[in-house]
C-alpha cells in the first residue's frame, strides 16, 4: 500500500512538473484597498477561531497534530496540481475537504493560511493584497460549507465515503463559487450591477471546476481510506 | 478486485493528466481568464500593489509549484508514517 502511494505521487510530481500551472486565487492588486481591507476583516475573526481550534483537539486528543500534518500536506499537493479541464480550460482544486472531515472546519483556515501565504509569496500565485479574500473562498467558505454537507449526509445515514465525496466536492466547487462573489462585488457589470458581473465570473469558473470536483471528491474518499486503513492496524 | 480497478482508475486519470494537457492545449487558467473578464468589465483598471515576494520567471513557475507538491508530499508522508507509528504503539499497549 505505502509503496504504492509513494509511487503514485512520484508520477504525478514527475508528470505534471513540466506543464505550466494556473490557479484560481485573485492575482495581487486585482482587488481595490477597500475590498481587499474588507476581506481581511472578514476572514481574521475565522483565523483567531481556527488557533484556538487547534490549541483546543491539540490539547485533547495527541493525534490531533498528526491528522493536521496530513491534511496540510494534502492541501499543499491538491492546491499545486493544474489539471486540464473541459474546453481547453485548467485549474487546480483546493485539498480542504479532507481536513474538514477529519476534524473540522475551524482548522483549515490556519492551513489554508499557511498555504496562500506559500503560494503568494513563493509562487507569485495570488497575493498579499488578496490574501484576505483567497482565504475566505478557499479555507473559510469552503470548509464550512464541506462540513455541513458531511454533517447533512451523516444525519441522512448516508454511507461515510458518500459523505466524505459530497463535502469534498461542495467545498471545492463553493470555493469557486465564493471567489465569483468576491470578484463580482469588486467588478460590477456596468449595466447589469454585481449579480451580472457574478454571474459572469461564476460561468467561467464553474464549467472548468465541475470535473475537477469531482475528481477532487474521489481523491479525498481515496485518502480517508488510506487513513483509516491505518488507524485500524 | 473491484476496488483495485477503483484505484487503478484514478491513478490512471492522474497520470495521463500530461497528455490532456498537449491534447487541449489549454491557453490560459481561469486566473487567466478572470483577469480578460476583468478588463472587459473594467478597461480602465490596473493593479494597484506590486507584487511582493519573489518574482519568478514564467519558466520557473512551474518548477515552484513542483516543489510546493514536493513539500506537501513529504509532509504528507512523514505524519502518515508518524500516525500509523502511533497506532501500532497504542496497539501493542494494547496486548501487553
Amino acid at each position: 500500500m505505502k509503496k504504492k502511494v509513494i509511487l503514485l505521487s512520484v508520477a504525478i510530481i514527475a508528470l505534471i512538473a513540466p506543464s505550466s500551472v494556473f490557479g484560481m486565487h485573485i492575482s495581487e492588486g486585482f482587488l481595490s484597498p477597500a475590498w481587499a481591507i474588507a476581506w481581511y476583516a472578514i476572514s481574521t475573526p475565522f483565523v483567531v477561531y481556527g488557533l484556538f481550534t487547534i490549541k483546543k483537539s491539540v490539547a485533547q486528543d495527541s493525534r490531533a497534530k498528526l491528522y493536521m500534518g496530513i491534511a496540510g500536506g494534502y492541501v499543499f499537493v491538491l492546491s499545486a496540481i493544474k489539471l486540464p479541464s473541459v474546453a481547453g480550460s485548467c485549474s487546480h482544486l483546493t485539498g480542504t475537504g479532507l481536513g474538514t472531515v477529519l476534524f473540522g472546519s475551524g482548522a483549515m483556515a490556519i492551513i489554508g493560511l499557511i498555504v496562500l501565504l506559500f503560494q503568494a509569496l513563493l509562487l507569485a500565485h495570488g497575493g498579499i493584497s488578496t490574501l484576505g479574500a483567497n482565504v475566505f473562498s478557499m479555507a473559510i467558505a469552503g470548509p464550512i460549507v464541506a462540513y455541513a454537507v458531511f454533517y447533512g449526509c451523516k444525519k441522512m445515514k448516508l454511507p461515510l465515503p458518500v459523505a466524505i465525496f459530497m463535502a469534498a466536492f461542495w467545498g471545492d466547487l463553493f470555493t469557486y463559487v465564493v471567489t465569483s462573489g468576491q470578484l463580482g462585488l469588486a467588478y460590477p457589470d456596468s449595466s447589469g450591477g454585481v449579480y451580472v458581473s457574478f454571474l459572469k465570473f461564476a460561468s467561467m469558473f464553474a464549467i472548468t471546476q465541475l470535473p475537477l470536483a469531482v475528481l477532487e471528491g474521489f481523491i479525498t474518499v481515496y485518502t480517508y481510506k488510506l487513513i483509516q486503513k491505518v488507524e485500524k492496524v | 478486485m473491484k476496488k483495485r480497478t477503483y484505484y487503478m482508475l484514478i491513478a490512471m486519470l492522474l497520470i495521463s493528466c500530461p497528455f490532456w494537457v498537449q491534447l487541449f492545449h489549454p491557453g490560459a487558467g481561469t486566473d487567466d481568464k478572470a483577469i480578460d473578464l476583468l478588463t472587459s468589465i473594467n478597461p480602465s483598471y490596473h493593479p494597484w500593489v506590486k507584487r511582493i515576494g519573489l518574482e519568478i520567471s514564467e519558466s520557473a513557475e512551474p518548477y515552484m509549484f513542483a516543489l510546493q507538491i514536493t513539500i506537501g508530499v513529504i509532509v504528507f508522508a512523514i505524519f502518515f508514517y508518524l500516525l500509523k507509528k502511533n497506532r501500532s504503539i497504542n496497539n501493542q499497549q494494547v496486548e501487553k
